[in-house]
């Protein structure tokens, strides 16, 4: 089994001015694998989420301590710029770029200066049918990106991750927005992708972390309880608070 | 935004390349109509040339003659003595023409059964010291007289104040208003009211007393038989022309043509009192 | 019951109000548009005002408010972006903000006096179209910025992680969230063109002139405007000029309900 190291975090503490938010993570993310983090709201999975592309950065309040290695490069040494095309996201409520389907999921690359004209629309199309949007808006890609579903427009906006061909998609509770039939849609989507990127999600849905995912974290408090492959956690679980959280009894 | 300065410049560039023969005319309000019609007329024997009139009151044109930011001022008075100390420290040399005479009458509402008014009554309504209808005459109503007057910014109000109120206070409860026309409006309106404006302003609304006996008329106002009235002017600044008569220039042409016949009509027409013939005698 | 006598009274206060509103708005067109004819539009004043038409008004006015739009919109937009975009929340720009919402309360005339002092005199514009459109245009750029720095600032943050988290670098997720408010930033615009189009004052002191034999050929040239026409003609004229002011009002109030509908138009369209 290959087990090749994409993120590493060394003792993360993270602060949103005098509150901390994160004390002391460590963990490692593995390629081509999915890994979720779990716990209840407010335990600062979505702040361990930002960290990976440093969204946080740009927070007036937040400070920041401890390392993330990113392939082995400290990523606070590095143009967040260059990161974040390297590392995409997908967020909570489905948030598309006020344009047509085509020039959101082209925005990316065009920005980067990935592609020209004709190579563009292959992108385009390629991400589409990634994300499993290509075949309910091939027609009509000129449409207003606002004119889709929610579950449509989160794909579009994996779409729009995985157009610029990144190693790692994050996903901050990507579904908890949309009915069960998006969400089914976008669980089976994520197994999909996970054969060609790293994938990390953040989900308080333990059946959602159990079903799709390789390895599982559970946080409570600002602190990483627990952290293993996703068959060990939920079978046997060295922590009594992920016991309790997994049969429902905290969250 | 570095094109749009750019274009700014080029067309201000442009704009002095156009420049073109102008004469800007500044001052009285009360001029204004008649001025209206001379720049009009004029502008048909010189289309060449671009004129602008602006009102804003007698001491405002002056001001600008001072400047040199008009040519001609337009003034329902004559210079105060303090314009007159300026313009000789300055050097300047300003010029009065008169172009025509300002009657003002006395208007009441029509209702109002009086007919004549004398300047020592006037003088006594304005100034407090008679407040109803009955002290003038015991046949006249027991009713509170409304009295209004222009603002004092206005050369109307210099006039009253030089002619009627002779420099003493008016009453505080003298209504000021705005306008030529609010004042009409209102007198219309009010039984018991008195205003006055200029002669070219009364309308079929109201009714004009006759002043010691007088009525204000082109021909009693042009005689001095009416004693409420005033000259209106033109200055011009000479010393801008080396303290001679610019025979060729606009300004000279501007001011031959409305002491002219065809210009002294236009007076005539504006509702005012024309100060030389309006038909010419051969 | 005091609920529902509440309620009606309300209903009737409101019924009220838009019926003097209407009015309002209906009064000078029922009263102008029938001076509306090709000679109305296409000539000189004339005689006293009391004949020929507003042709010069109407072109002043165009010309300032093309000005104004030039000078203003371009700065108002900036200092928007820069208020709800760049600027951190620091003392100096809590000042800022508070200043230009001051500057949005302070009466024109006090524009004007700035205007005349600082551009006809020191600048030595004279009292010129330059003068009357920089003296509108320092007017209308606080309106223009602190409205579009509002709808800027409405934009969902959403928006700005997500052109963040894909790479966009400062300058691009700007551009990301003016184009998310791109129908209020227009909106913002044409509300502050079309206060300034109304404006008497300042141009008053700035810019106009109650009469003019030309249209202006240079920027230094006075101009004659809509509303200083209306002006002049009441105040100086007798009442056989009045129809003028009528008919200049009428044409006033069909121009600016008509930006006022473009407005609802575009904000409907775009919800």
């Amino acid at each position: 089994m290959n087990k090749e190291i994409v993120y590493e975090m060394k003792n993360l503490s993270a602060w949103f001015g005098k509150n901390q938010v994160l004390k002391n993570v460590s963990l490692k993310i593995y390629r081509n694998k999915i890994t979720a983090i779990m716990g209840p709201s407010g335990c600062g999975k979505t702040t361990l989420l930002r960290c990976f592309n440093r969204l946080n950065d740009y927070t007036e309040s937040f400070r920041v301590e401890g390392d993330i290695f990113f392939n082995g490069q400290n990523i606070y040494q590095m143009d967040p710029v260059q990161l974040r095309r390297r590392v995409g996201m997908v967020f909570q409520r489905p948030n598309p770029f006020p344009m047509s389907i085509f020039d959101n999921v082209a925005y990316g690359p065009r920005i980067h200066g990935l592609a020209k004209k004709r190579g563009l629309s292959e992108r385009v199309e390629k991400a589409l049918k990634a994300a499993a949007l290509w075949d309910e808006v091939h027609g009509e890609l000129r449409k207003s990106a606002y004119k889709l579903s929610g579950g449509q427009q989160q794909r579009l906006c994996i779409a729009r991750a995985v157009a610029v061909e990144p190693e790692v998609i994050l996903l901050d509770e990507p579904t908890s927005a949309l009915d069960p039939i998006a969400t089914e849609r976008i669980e089976k989507l994520l197994e999909d992708l996970s054969s060609r990127y790293t994938i990390v999600i953040v989900t308080h849905s333990i059946g959602q972390a159990l079903r799709i995912s390789d390895y599982l974290g559970f946080m409570y408090k600002g602190e990483l309880v627990e952290f293993g492959e996703t068959s060990q956690v939920s079978e046997d679980p060295r922590h009594e608070l992920t016991q309790l959280f997994l049969t429902g009894r905290i969250g | 935004m570095k094109r749009t300065i750019l274009s700014v410049i080029l067309l201000l560039a442009l704009g002095f390349l156009l420049m073109a023969d102008t004469l800007v005319i500044k001052g009285s309000n009360t001029v204004l109509p008649i001025a209206q019609r001379w720049v009009e007329a004029f502008k048909k024997y010189y289309p060449d040339l671009a004129v602008t009139l602006e009102g804003a009151g007698s001491s405002t044109g002056i001001k600008a003659l001072f400047n040199g930011t008009a040519d001609l001022a337009n003034s329902s008075r004559f210079l105060k003595s303090s314009e007159v100390e300026k313009m000789h420290a300055e050097g300047k040399y300003f010029t009065p023409i008169v172009i025509a005479y300002d009657g003002i009458a006395v208007i009441v509402n029509k209702s109002l059964p009086i007919n004549d008014i004398s300047r020592e009554t006037l003088k006594k309504i304005y100034t407090g010291k008679i407040t109803t209808w009955n002290q003038i005459d015991p046949s006249l109503p027991k009713k509170r007289i409304t009295i209004y007057s222009r603002n004092t910014a206005s050369g109307t109000f210099e006039t009253w104040e030089n002619k009627v109120l002779d420099k003493e206070r008016m009453a505080p409860w003298v209504q000021m208003l705005e306008s030529t026309q609010a004042e009409v409006e209102a007198i219309k309106r009010n039984p018991y009211a008195i205003g006055y404006v200029g002669y070219g302003y009364v309308t079929e609304d109201v009714k004009v007393l006759k002043v010691e006996g007088v009525a204000p008329s082109m021909k009693t106002i042009l005689s001095g038989e009416y004693s409420i009235s005033r000259p209106l002017f033109v200055f011009v600044d000479l010393s801008r022309f080396g303290n001679t008569w610019p025979e060729t220039n606009v300004v000279a042409k501007f001011i031959k043509f409305i002491v002219s016949p065809e210009g002294q009509k236009l007076v005539e027409d504006a509702g005012y009192v024309p100060a030389y013939p309006t038909t010419s005698s051969e | 019951m005091a609920d529902r006598i509440a309620s009606s009274l309300l209903k009737l206060l409101t019924y009220i109000v838009f019926v003097i509103s209407t009015a309002v708005i209906l009064f000078p067109v029922f009263k102008g548009i029938r001076y509306f004819n090709p000679t109305f539009f296409t000539e000189f004043p004339s005689q006293g005002m009391t004949q020929g038409g507003i042709f010069p008004a109407i072109v002043g006015s165009l010309l300032l408010m093309s000005l104004v739009a030039v000078f203003s919109v371009p700065v108002g937009v900036l200092i928007g972006v820069f208020l709800s975009e760049y600027a951190k929340p620091t003392w100096l720009s809590a000042l800022l903000r508070t200043t230009i919402t001051t500057m949005t309360s302070i009466p024109s005339i006090v524009y004007g006096l700035f205007g005349l002092a600082f551009f006809c005199i020191t600048m030595g514009f004279g009292t010129s179209l330059l003068s009357a459109s920089f003296t509108l245009s320092i007017m209308t750029v606080p309106f223009v910025g602190g409205s579009v720095s509002n709808f800027l600032m409405a934009v969902s943050n959403d928006l700005r992680e997500a052109a963040m988290a894909i790479g966009a670098d400062k300058r691009e997720t700007v551009f990301m969230v003016i184009r998310a408010a791109k129908t209020g930033i227009l909106s913002s615009t044409l509300l502050g063109l079309g206060r300034a189009f109304g404006e008497t004052a300042p141009i008053l002191v700035t810019g106009a002139v109650f009469y003019a034999t030309n249209l202006p050929r240079r920027l230094t040239d006075p101009i004659m405007t809509l509303p200083t026409h209306i002006y002049a003609v009441v105040t100086n004229f007798p009442e056989d000029a009045y129809w003028m002011a009528y008919g200049s009002a009428a044409l006033m109030v069909i121009i600016i309900v008509a930006i006022y509908s473009i407005v609802q138009w575009i904000r409907r369209r775009s919800s």
